[in-house]
């Protein structure tokens, strides 16, 4: 009868740490709550957890977005108007040359040291010339249909670029016109491998990303050429 | 030297970022960019638990923001504007989906049965101690009004003031869903002692050492 009593007394002493518990994780004081936790296994586990808990999420890590969100903003902005001031020619291509992740094509670092070289020795290029590449870029198949908004607006920025390209690389100087159609025709090779190679493993997660990694980078290379274009 | 002094002059830093964004400077908004993305995008992602949507949401965040970026005039930290903004993003999003997953006042009847306890030695503690990984599947289990509190509060840092505020609901409410949200998770967690959740204590020596 004694022991009854005194588990129901312990119950009750249970109910009420839990009604004070949620006050008291927020810093509430209460040594009711405290002191029952000592005294009570199970509520006192109860405590420990909820505690371990509240600290780990605090110590969750930032993850980064891909490099293709900045890419679409950029586009957006500059399409909207917002950004008035550019950045020149070589602040442009030496950042994102260092933000260039790991599995991006080598081509397209490769594109990036011979331009920096053609433009230094423009004309002794022009003397000794170059392997000439193909001249129309290799033509990509379409692109998968289950893209996100962002991979999309990458795809399709991509796309307007190359025919703004287009439109204009008859105006463009020879030399650099050479670099610039090899940087694309290497790029448009990488995309079309992703292409193929997505068309077998449709959700190989790895070539998606390395295929939005090339669109992105073909995007840099004609924006280059198109504002080299427009000197 | 001074601990205030680095933070003074990030904030300096990023003033001026700011005063050339609203001139139209590319490499500002570049910079901004840079400095908040992970931010931002940790945020979408540990709400809407799907990478893709979390870039959607990401853009979209940073777009709104640099669109009215001329409107700001320093009233609050920029990081504090852009956060909130965030924040809005992704409710919005939740509810043009059509999932009501922002309605704390119907959560509170809608998040599954209630939590109960077993008082007794079924009710033992968690071993070891948790591990991210872990974390992060139990926070995308949770059901989504347990969530966004729980991610507002306990990992961003929010007051249940500032969350009654966002999420249209009572502080009280807040702090009803933000409890039964750690419950939730202790309950994932006990579910899936060994399966990887949880970290050995000597694991989880090893890792505070490394720190």
């Amino acid at each position: 009868m004694g022991e009854e009593r005194r588990d129901q007394r312990d119950i009750w002493g249970c109910q009420e740490f839990e009604l004070k518990l949620a006050a008291y994780l927020e810093g509430e004081a209460s040594t009711g709550v405290s002191k029952h936790a000592e005294q009570c296994a199970s509520c006192g586990s109860l405590l420990g957890d909820l505690q371990m808990i509240e600290a780990a999420a605090k110590d969750l890590p930032l993850e980064s977005p891909s490099p293709r969100v900045w890419s679409n903003i950029r586009s957006t902005l500059a399409e909207e108007g917002i950004i008035r001031e550019q950045k020149s020619f070589w602040q442009r291509w030496i950042p994102s040359v260092s933000l260039i992740p790991r599995s991006a094509p080598a081509a397209a670092l490769a594109f990036a040291v011979m331009l920096a070289v053609i433009m230094l020795f423009k004309g002794d290029i022009q003397r000794i010339g170059i392997q000439k590449p193909a001249t129309t870029p290799v033509v990509a198949t379409a692109a998968p249909n289950d893209l996100s908004l962002v991979q999309l607006n990458l795809v399709r920025t991509v796309k307007a670029m190359e025919e703004n390209y287009k439109a204009r690389e008859a105006t463009l100087d020879p030399s650099a016109k050479q670099v610039y159609q090899a940087g694309l025709t290497s790029l448009d090779n990488s995309i079309q491998e992703c292409l193929d190679s997505l068309q077998k493993q449709p959700h190989n997660m790895l070539v998606r990303e390395y295929l939005m990694e090339a669109y992105a980078q073909k995007a840099e290379v004609l924006a280059s050429a198109l504002e080299y274009g427009g000197r | 030297m001074s601990p205030q002094k680095p933070a003074a002059s990030t904030a300096a830093k990023e003033t001026q970022l700011i005063a050339r964004a609203q001139r139209g400077d590319e490499e500002a908004f570049a910079a901004l960019f840079e400095a908040h993305k992970r931010r931002v995008y940790s945020l979408c992602l540990r709400m809407l638990g799907n990478p893709t949507e979390a870039e959607d949401l990401t853009q979209e965040a940073f777009l709104q923001l640099f669109r009215k970026i001329a409107t700001f005039r320093g009233e609050s930290a920029f990081s504090t504007w852009l956060h909130r903004l965030s924040v809005n993003v992704v409710l919005m999003h939740l509810r043009k989906k059509g999932l009501n997953q922002i309605s704390l006042d119907e959560t509170e009847n809608s998040q599954g049965e209630p939590i109960k306890r077993d008082y007794g030695d079924d009710d033992r503690r968690l071993v070891g101690s948790i591990d991210r990984i872990g974390l992060k599947r139990a926070i995308a289990e949770l059901p989504p009004g347990y969530r966004t509190v729980f991610i507002l509060h306990d990992v961003e840092g929010y007051e249940h003031n500032e969350i009654a505020e966002i999420m249209d609901c009572s502080i009280g409410n807040s702090k009803s869903q933000l409890h039964k949200a750690r419950l939730k998770l202790r309950e994932w967690f006990q579910q899936h002692q060994g399966e990887g959740g949880m970290r050995s204590p000597a694991h989880a020596a090893r890792d505070a050492k490394e720190d």
